[in-house]
Parts: structure tokens; sequence; C-alpha cells
């Protein structure tokens, strides 16, 4: 009578540094169905789908697979039960092909004991044609596209008999396009009888492709729902309970752009004989924001982190203003009117470990109006620290509270305010809101508008479409370490369109692109 | 009750001790004919006596000023071990500059102690070169030049400071000038203390009421953030080594002229791997290095004496420190029962 192949009951996880990721969730997921997991980034999607495939273990609850309560002590038991979990970030050895990734850690032996690669490749093969993937299984993984990289990654967990697959964020990578063929590819599955668990923030794709939905908000569920019962409105608001605001135009204030802030000039990279980045050249002026779409790992990340100083270029030169950046010290960088708002906060962002007021003056610590002749002025610091809580409405108990205590909205809310409060003449903001709440993400794109109206250049890169559209007034394309694309105005574009830019199908002629300097 | 990191990390610190000290009376048990009368020399003798508790002190002066040394560079994250070279190898600055003649007491030492923290502070700078320049490892190039330093170390007392009266590896005596002055009496207390005490305070107002002591915590807990904050981690490295050298400098020299009349190590003294232990057990912070200096002398000056008059040797001292060690480092000792009471509690402000 009980069609469900796994139930969650009263599941609660608190991580031993105090922070609650699930209370109390109770969720049944229904064999051959594909089931979504939405929130807001933190509320607790991921942590849940880590317990059910045995990498996190509840704190009180209970897991019922197949009508058994089961403890997966790891992994590897999930596994052998048939559950099988793609991550959001990639685990495969890039050196092996798509076979013998498959194959990894139960491969098909010759006399039980050396191994047996033809075997592997036709039993990849086989599988890869069974479920629908058009592949190439002696590739080495390093060279595939992204979206190719996923497909292995699925195939894995089928080679691995995984009846209930976990799809952690499996979008995010990928280009519209892209999308489109992963959910054929899942509806495939489904009519196979595989259960698919898909976690998500975007509510369109989860609209278009689950059959019921499971909304969580703040690590509680906020209930099941077929699909047919719920809009994108209502979902949205269980999510945040309110809806969002599409378009940020209203609150951009004319401004005249007459200098130009921030000029990039002929960026080259060239890495172990790949071209990284070629010929990149670009302008912000001053009260603009200036968006760089593109699929994650088309150069983006290098020229950011060149530009502020962490790693080099082989060619390339870049100015704020007429004052010549190329060869001076990240301090002198920041000195010269630079402020970089970094994609991964945790690693660049912020220190743990460190009190919020610390998080919030590393840029300029050693300013004049938070330090002494010899020691640091601690009460400038507080009034400071206090005055950037309040004024980016930060949630902690105080500005002495340690910064992981923060939720990961709070916590880039703090890179921002500190940014922010360097005074710059560029700001740039490398994917400002990945991976947080909707209200802060809200916050922080008011913010970065603010900035532009008060005639800061801004330079916004985002994988997520939606952001750089919302928030740009210019807009570049990257592809493969080239700006393929430039648009004067942010208006009339679809994403479709942006898409086919974003995948290479589209190149504008020389002429456009060369304007994304002068313009 | 545990859910307060501090007090939980209290209660960590308690229950190791406890623990160890249950797993020494075991091991007592089994040793000894007299296993009580044993643990509670061990226990409580240094409290008996003025001078007994006089030995504690004198002992905990060079374990801080290692696990000072030692700590400045750990809060770096900087994993160098060569404090115990510096140790060794300053001793013999001292001992060369000590056995000249001096007119005045009260510079000679002060004269002496600066020499050799200066000279602790420049050995310290070659890892410290290395690491900020080529990113060298700092635990292997520290480690080499402990090696390196004692067999220079070695020549240069046979050669130079070889003492005339005695064989073996020494000195001459050093000058009575040179020597630092006992400041209580009844003990052998000696002046090195107020050294001590003065160099807490310094080293803990430069790293938490500092722009260097700011970008020495921010390098040692992300650096990473530090390099994107414009923090320029070559200057800091070198700074750290320096200020790290000159203190195993001057607490070598302190030692030596406190506590000896000559040079005498003939092998690496171990007060600087001692330091290591003292920086991990005071988790890396000046008042918690004195607190572990303090703590972990008081356990040896207890052993020595039970040593004296039982049956049982010093070295069960080791068993001891070596639990400690174990459970405090450990990441998982009692984290059940802090999660327990973090999910009684129903989680910190994050919801």
């Amino acid at each position: 009578m009980n069609d469900n192949i796994l139930e969650l009951t009263g599941i609660t996880k608190i991580y031993s540094n105090g922070v609650v990721a699930n209370r109390n969730v109770s969720v049944s997921f229904r064999k051959g169905e594909i089931h979504s997991v939405v929130g807001e980034n933190g509320a607790g999607k991921s942590t849940l789908m880590k317990m059910i495939f045995g990498i996190e273990h509840p704190s009180v609850g209970k897991i019922v697979y197949k009508g058994k309560e089961v403890h997966f002590a790891n992994s590897m038991e999930a596994i052998k039960n048939g559950i099988g979990m793609v991550h959001q970030h990639f685990m495969m050895i890039d050196d092996f092909t798509v076979a013998e990734n498959i194959v990894l850690g139960m491969e098909p032996l010759k006399n039980k004991i050396f191994l047996n690669k033809k075997e592997s490749v036709r039993i990849t093969k086989e599988l890869a044609q069974k479920y629908n993937f058009d592949m190439d299984v002696t590739l080495h993984v390093g060279r595939l596209a992204v979206s190719a990289k996923q497909k292995v990654e699925i195939l894995k967990t089928l080679y691995r008999n995984a009846e209930v697959i976990i799809l952690d964020e499996p979008t995010a990578v990928l280009t519209p396009q892209e999308t489109e063929v992963l959910f054929d590819n899942l509806k495939h599955f489904k009519e196979m009888g595989h259960t698919i668990l898909f976690i998500s923030h975007k509510l369109n794709e989860v609209k278009a492709i689950s059959d019921r939905i499971t909304v969580m908000q703040n690590g509680e569920s906020r209930g099941t729902y077929d699909n047919k019962d719920i809009t994108i409105d209502q979902m949205t608001e269980l999510m945040v309970g309110r809806k969002i605001i599409m378009s940020y135009d209203q609150f951009k204030e004319p401004t005249d752009k007459a200098v130009m802030a921030f000029k990039v000039e002929n960026i080259n990279l060239n890495k172990k004989g790949i071209e990284v980045l070629k010929h990149v050249s670009f302008g912000v002026r001053a009260g603009e924001i200036l968006g760089i779409a593109g699929v994650q790992g088309n150069g983006q990340n290098e020229l950011i982190s060149g530009l502020v100083g962490l790693s080099r270029f082989n060619t390339g030169k870049w100015f704020i203003e007429n004052k010549e950046l190329t060869s001076l010290t990240i301090e002198q960088k920041r000195h010269s009117g630079l402020a970089y708002i970094p994609e991964d906060r945790m690693k660049d962002g912020i220190a743990q470990g460190a009190s919020v007021a610390e998080n919030l003056i590393s840029s300029y610590y050693k300013r004049e109006d938070i330090n002494g002749k010899i020691f640091m002025n601690n009460k400038g610091i507080n009034t400071l620290a206090n005055r950037l809580i309040e004024m980016f409405s930060v949630k902690t108990k105080s500005s002495k509270s340690k910064i992981e205590s923060l939720s990961g909205g709070n916590i880039q809310k703090v890179v921002v305010a500190r940014e922010t409060n360097t005074s710059p003449k560029i700001l740039i903001a490398e994917q400002p809101t990945r991976g947080i709440d909707i209200g802060s993400e809200e916050f922080i794109h008011h913010e970065l508008i603010k900035m532009r109206n008060k005639d800061v250049a801004i330079l916004l890169v985002s994988a997520d479409l939606n952001e750089v559209m919302e928030v740009s007034d210019r807009l570049i394309v990257m592809y493969e370490g080239e700006i393929v694309a430039h648009f004067d105005t942010v208006k009339g574009l679809t994403d479709k369109e942006l898409g086919l830019y974003m995948l290479g199908a589209k190149r504008q002629d020389e002429e456009s692109i060369r304007r994304a300097l002068t313009c | 009750m545990l859910a307060n990191e501090k007090i939980f990390q209290a209660v960590k610190m308690f229950a190791a001790v406890l623990l160890a000290l249950v797993l020494t009376f075991i091991v007592l048990l089994m040793v000894s004919d007299e296993p009580l009368r044993a643990f509670s020399l061990m226990l409580f003798s240094p409290l008996t006596k003025f001078r007994y508790f006089g030995n504690v002190i004198e002992l905990m002066i060079p374990l801080s000023f290692a696990g000072l040394a030692t700590a400045l560079l750990f809060r770096t994250r900087l994993f160098n071990l060569g404090t115990e070279g510096i140790f060794y190898f300053c001793g013999i600055v001292t001992a060369a500059i000590a056995t000249q003649t001096f007119s005045n007491s009260t510079l000679h030492p002060i004269i002496t102690i600066l020499i050799s923290g200066i000279a602790g502070g420049l050995i310290a700078l070659i890892p410290g070169f290395f690491r900020a320049k080529f990113k060298t490892d700092e635990l292997v190039t520290s480690l080499m030049m402990n090696s390196i330093l004692y067999g220079l170390g070695l020549y240069i007392i046979k050669y130079y400071l070889q003492a005339t009266d005695v064989s073996g590896v020494a000195s001459n005596l050093f000058q009575l000038t040179a020597k630092l002055p006992i400041i209580i009496p009844g003990t052998r207390i000696h002046s090195g203390f107020a050294v001590l005490i003065v160099c807490v305070i310094l080293l803990y107002y430069m790293l938490f009421h500092t722009k260097l002591g700011y970008s020495i915590r921010m390098t040692g807990l992300n650096g990473d953030f530090a390099k994107y904050s414009g923090m320029n981690a070559f200057w800091l490295f070198l700074t750290v080594h320096f200020i790290s050298g000159f203190l195993g400098g001057i607490g070598s020299s302190i030692e030596l002229l406190g506590m000896y009349n000559r040079f005498q190590w003939s092998t690496l003294p171990g007060l600087g791997f001692t330091g290591a232990l003292m920086a991990m057990l005071g988790k890396n912070h000046p008042v918690g290095v004195v607190i572990a200096a303090f703590a972990i002398s008081y356990l040896r000056t207890g052993s020595d004496i039970m040593a004296r008059s039982t049956d049982v040797p010093v070295e069960i001292v080791s068993i001891v420190e070596a639990v400690i060690v174990l459970f405090i480092s450990s990441q998982y000792f009692l984290r059940k029962y802090h999660e327990r009471a973090l999910i009684k509690q129903g989680g910190s402000e994050r919801a």
C-alpha cells in the first residue's frame, strides 16, 4: 500500500558549531517521481540530501528506506543500497577516461585481478545508450565540457544501480539549452522507474520538471505539494514570505558617465599552453554597472583574479582613470580605488575565527580613523563596525561575535559593507549573491545600485543570468576567454539569446565587441 | 551547559587533565609499591615548600619563552620548530659574551640578553626568508637548521669557548657581573621572571592591539584573505620570524644567566620542542602559554620530587603530558556531548 521509497521523519541536524541546518523535517519520496526540494540557499536542502546519502548524520529523527529504517555510516553504504548523488562540484579524476571514471571503485576484472578495460568501455557504452546519453566514453574527463561532465556523474550513479538519484543544483552550471537536455534525460529516468530528487532554487525549472515539490525555509519544511497545486508565486511566498522584485530600473538614477573609471586593455593569459584569456579589453564608466555574463569556467575567474592582483597575466594593462594599476601590489591597487567582492567569500572574503568587527576593517586596517599612534583604536573600530552592521542590517549578536556564527547572507553583507566602505572608484563584484538568501541578495543588489548612483564604476561578474540582466547597465559575454558580445543596454535581451552567445553558438562582429572598450 | 564554546573548551581541558591523572594513577598502581604516596607527592609536593614552588617558577621561565616564540609562529600559521636550535645556539652566544670581563653588572646581562635575542632573530630569518620568498616548507628548513646550529655550536664551543678548568662540553664560568639577580629570596627565581611578564604583556598588546598583530592574526586565520586584503606576507613572515627568534634568543640567554654558572648543554636542551607543546596547550595565546608553562612546570617539579623519594622514575610525567596533549588536541573528544548540549539548547543565534 505504501509506495514511498524513502521517508524522512522528524529530522533535525545541528552542526557542532551550533548551526541548525535542519529542524524537524519530515518528507516522503514516492517511487518513480521527480521530487524537487526548493528553498533559498542556506535553507538546509543540501544538508538534508547529504543525510540521505550518508555523508552527514541526523542528530535526531529517522530515515526509512524501502520500508526499513537505515543509518548509513557513509556514502558507500548509501550507494550499495541504491542511492546515488550528483554533487554541485564534480568528483572525478580529470586524467581518467569517461569509462574509467564511471567504473572507478567497481571495475570489471579479468581473472579477478586485472582491470578489464575493454569490458569497462563496453559496459559504459551500453549504459550510455540505454539512458540516451550520446558520448564517447574513451575521452579524458578533463577535456569535457561541464555539461558532459555532469552526464558522466549521472552515469556513475546509474552504473552503481542507483534507484534514487539526488541531483544537487544540477542546473547551476548549465546554459538554458543544456538544462533542457538534462530535463529530457531526467524524464527518461523517471519512465524507467528511477526516483529523482532534484535540488534547486530556480523556481521556473522546478515547476517545469517536478511531480511534487517540497519547499524548505530556514531549515524547516514548509510542506510538500503536487506540482499542479502550487504556483511559482506561492512557492516564492513560502520560501521568503514575500514577492521578489524583478527589475531594479526604477532605483537607477541618471548618472552622467563622463569619466572612464576603469579601463582594461588587451589582457592575454596562457596557462600550460591553453589560451585562457584572449585580447580582453573593456571599460567601465563612473556611474554604470558593466555585467560580465558567461558560463563558469570561461576565463572570468582568471580575469578578475589577475585584475585585483591575486595572479598574473602574460600581457595587458589596466587603469583606474589614468593611473596604471598593472604592476602595483594589491595594497597599492586598493589605495588607488579598487574594491573587490570575491567570488568565494569563505576563502578570500573573510577570516573565520575572527570577529565581525575584525572582518569589517581588513581592507583598510591601516586607515587613520581606526588607528592611534601605536595601538589600533578599538573604540573607533567598534563605532565603525556598529555603524556598518546597522547600515547593512547584518544580523549578528554583536560586532564581537565570530563571523562564522552568521548565516551566508549576513557574511556576504559584511564583505559588501567593508568593500563599499573603502570609497572605491571601481568595485569589482564577483558572484556577489551566490549561495545566499533572496532577502540578502536583494539588499546587496540595492547596495550595488546605490554605489552606481554615487558615480562608482561597478564590474559585476555573475554566472546567474537573472542577476546580470536585472542589475547591469551594459553587458559583455565571455566565452572561452574572449569577449564574444557587447550590449549597450540589457533592455530587450532574452536569456535564450544570451545563452547562444554563452554557448559559443553566436558571436558579434569585431566592431561591436570593440565598443566594450570605447563605449 | 556545554553549549557555550568557551565553557566547553574549559571543561574539555579539565576532563583531559583528570583523565591523564587517572591513567597515571593506574600506571602507578602497576609499577609502584607505594602508589598513593607517589601520586600525592607528584600532585601536591610543589605546594609543601616555598623552595619547591620556586622550582616551578624557575622551570616555567624558559618554557614560557620557548612557548611564546613558537606560539607567535603558530599564530601566523607557520609551522616552524626552530626554537630548539635557536635556544641552543643563543646559549653559546650568551656564553661568549657572559664570559668576557665587564665592569657594569647592570649592563652586562642586558647587553648579553639583547645580543642573544638579535642573534636568535637573525637566525630565524633564514627559514623565514625561504618561506616568504620561495614558499619553502618552514618545518623542513627549521628542523634542518636545528641540526646545523647544533653542529656549528658544538664546533664553536670546542674550538673557541671550551672551558679551561673542566673537561667535557662546557664554557668557562660566566662572569659574576653577567648573572641575573635573584628577586625572591629563599628561591632561585631571578629577574628573568620580570622580563617574562613584560614580554607577555608586550606580546599580548602587540597581537591584539596593533596593526602588526592584526595582520598576524588575519594571516594565521586565513592567508588567502590576508593577501586579498592587501597585506604583505613577505614582510610579515620576516617580521614574525625575527620576533620569534628574538624571544627564543632572550629566553635562552635568561635561562643561562639565571640558572647556570656556565654553558654546559652537550645536546639540544629540548626546551624549544617543549615550547611547541606550550603553544599548543596555550592555544597560541601569550597568557595561555604562560599558564600552560606553569602547569607543565608544576607537574614536572612534582614528579621530580616524587622520583627522588619513591621508587617511581621521573619519566612517569611524560605519560601525563602525552595523555593531556592527545585529548586536548583531539577534535572529537567530548564532541558528542557538546552536540547533544547544543540540541537541547536548540542551537545558537542562527536558527
